[in-house]
């Protein structure tokens, strides 16, 4: 508590819950409708982007799949990045962030396979291949919701915390070794059956409309991220509240 | 209108704007349930007690 | 520490501990799979190292939740914690008798499943080799997920959950090098040192994310 005093840094300012809460609640409306704006541009673009000569109508996934894609690693980073600030910091937001993010990046993951697969029909053929990227967006999406199935677990708060943090972070030391590993598996076992998508340079037609929609998705799970954070500040709030009550209650 | 493969790129956009409105849509609704839930808690008269942490 | 060590392994021993228990689980799996792929003897030769892996691993994270209940339970957990010896220690040693105790054994019956998969003396020895590496891996590992679900009265299944990602390379490259040995363009050793990589540097990052679990779930 004395810390939180003496420190001069401004990551600490927003370790007051209330004073988060008075910056978040202004900022929420703002971020949301830059979002929308930069979605309807996106989209915009998207849709008058021309037709590519090799995937045809078809390239209109891929605005809507990279990015989900890209987010869907953002989101882990962010959470691993708050892993570390609640065990080294015990920044009393850190883990209220990390849960927060939680649902954003498994709905996304999903997104990114969802879409990806959607995408990969039409293309390839097969609706899924064990592709080494596939594999390890796959893994990505079970690990979060093996983290979601590990907070509804435990009941203790600090613990729940505790044990989110840590296994957030081994989760993150891992990703790139099952990465690593599952490039691996693949040259091993399919020999480029499959013909991957991937063009050195994209044409500045999709690569624009692919930046604008990034930006949009991107500022979209920052908004959803503050929302997330102050419905969890106030569910913490009704809680202590709830057992107040309840001892006030008892003491009566 | 999306040539042949609008069996494909029609769901795929449906299911986007299903997942991220239903992010958004439940953010909004968890935050007004919590809003009344707190509005209610404060009606009954259970104050929050002045902690370090919360006034800092 | 060495008292600790074999007080584990004899717990282990005893009929209802982990050892028994996983054996025949491993055993269970390999008989199911003639009966879900049929009995055709060169696809079972072929899938053996893969089955036999994955029965290893079902069976080793089977045993995992019992790492720290039992001490849970009855207290003594919190006497090792409060003792003089650092905790990731503590845990690196009762993660290796286990291995020893459910572990080993599987390894050691390798050969006898590898005779029923219909799988070439090569491969059984290969199979055996990439298990002796491979599955203190997932103990290691293993202990992490003990760790966080040792409070929790419903640990089991999301030990599975949460440890699965995390035993993919150890698979990838355990089936790798096992059939590195028998195909012929695979090589053999490259997966295999991966695979020792791997084991040493869980042997370092389980019991340290374990310990650390522990102590904070303690208090």
């Amino acid at each position: 508590m004395s810390e939180t005093a003496i420190r001069p840094a401004s990551l600490w300012d927003f370790a007051n819950p209330t004073r988060f809460l008075a910056i978040a609640g202004p900022l929420i409306p703002i971020l949301g409708a830059i979002t929308a704006a930069l979605f309807a541009a996106g989209l915009w673009m998207s849709f008058n982007a021309p037709e590519d000569y090799q995937q045809g109508h078809t390239v209109l996934i891929m605005f809507i799949h990279v990015p989900a894609a890209w987010l869907a690693m953002f989101c882990y980073s962010v959470m691993a990045v708050s892993a570390i600030g609640s065990l080294v910091w015990r920044h009393p937001l850190a883990d209220v962030s990390i849960r927060a993010a939680l649902p954003i990046g498994a709905a996304f993951t999903l997104l990114a396979l969802v879409t990806g697969s959607l995408w990969g029909k039409p293309m390839w053929g097969p609706w899924w291949v064990w592709d080494a990227r596939l594999t390890s967006v796959l893994v990505l999406f079970i690990v979060y919701l093996g983290l979601m199935a590990l907070i509804r677990a435990i009941e203790d708060p600090v613990i729940a915390a505790r044990s989110l943090a840590i296994v957030t972070l081994v989760g993150s030391i891992n990703i790139p070794i099952i990465k690593f590993s599952v490039d691996w598996w693949n040259t091993l076992h399919q020999p480029a059956s499959v013909s991957r998508f991937e063009r050195p340079a994209m044409d500045a037609a999709f690569l624009y409309p692919l930046l604008v929609m990034a930006l949009a998705y991107t500022l979209l799970f920052l908004t959803l991220h503050l929302m997330n954070m102050r419905n969890e500040i106030y569910r913490r709030r009704i809680r202590t509240l709830r057992m107040q009550a309840a001892r006030q209650a008892e003491g009566a | 209108m999306f040539g042949p493969h609008a069996a494909y790129i029609i769901p795929s956009y449906i299911v986007t704007v299903l997942v991220i409105g239903g992010l958004v849509i439940w953010s909004v609704m968890t935050h007004r349930a919590r809003l009344a839930e707190l509005a209610k808690l404060e009606k009954q008269g259970v104050q929050r007690r002045a902690r370090n942490s919360e006034n800092g | 520490m060495r008292a600790l060590f074999l007080r584990e392994i004899r717990l282990a021993g005893r009929i209802g501990g982990g050892a028994l228990t996983g054996l025949l689980f491993f055993l269970a799996v390999i008989t199911l799979v003639p009966f879900a792929v049929g009995p055709d003897l060169k696809l079972l030769a072929r899938i053996g190292p893969a089955m036999l892996w994955t029965g290893a691993l079902l069976s080793t994270l089977l045993g995992l939740d019992r790492l720290f209940q039992g001490e849970r339970e009855d207290g003594s957990l919190d006497l090792l914690l409060l003792g003089e010896y650092p905790v990731a220690l503590l845990v690196f040693v009762k993660a290796l008798a286990h291995w020893v105790a459910t572990g080993l054994p599987l390894v050691l019956a390798t050969p006898v499943f590898g005779l029923m998969m219909n799988m070439e003396p090569a491969a059984i020895g290969a199979v055996m080799a990439t298990l002796l590496v491979g599955t203190p891996a997932i103990t290691f590992i293993g202990a992490m997920g003990a760790a966080v679900t040792v409070t929790l009265a419903r640990g089991g299944l999301l030990i599975a959950i949460l440890i699965l990602p995390l035993v993919i390379p150890v698979l990838v490259f355990g089936v790798s090098a096992a059939y590195g040995a028998v195909e012929d363009p695979a090589p053999f050793w490259p997966p295999f040192m991966f695979l020792c990589a791997i084991t040493l540097f869980f042997s370092v990052l389980g019991p340290l994310a374990a310990g650390f679990m522990l102590r904070h779930a303690a208090d």
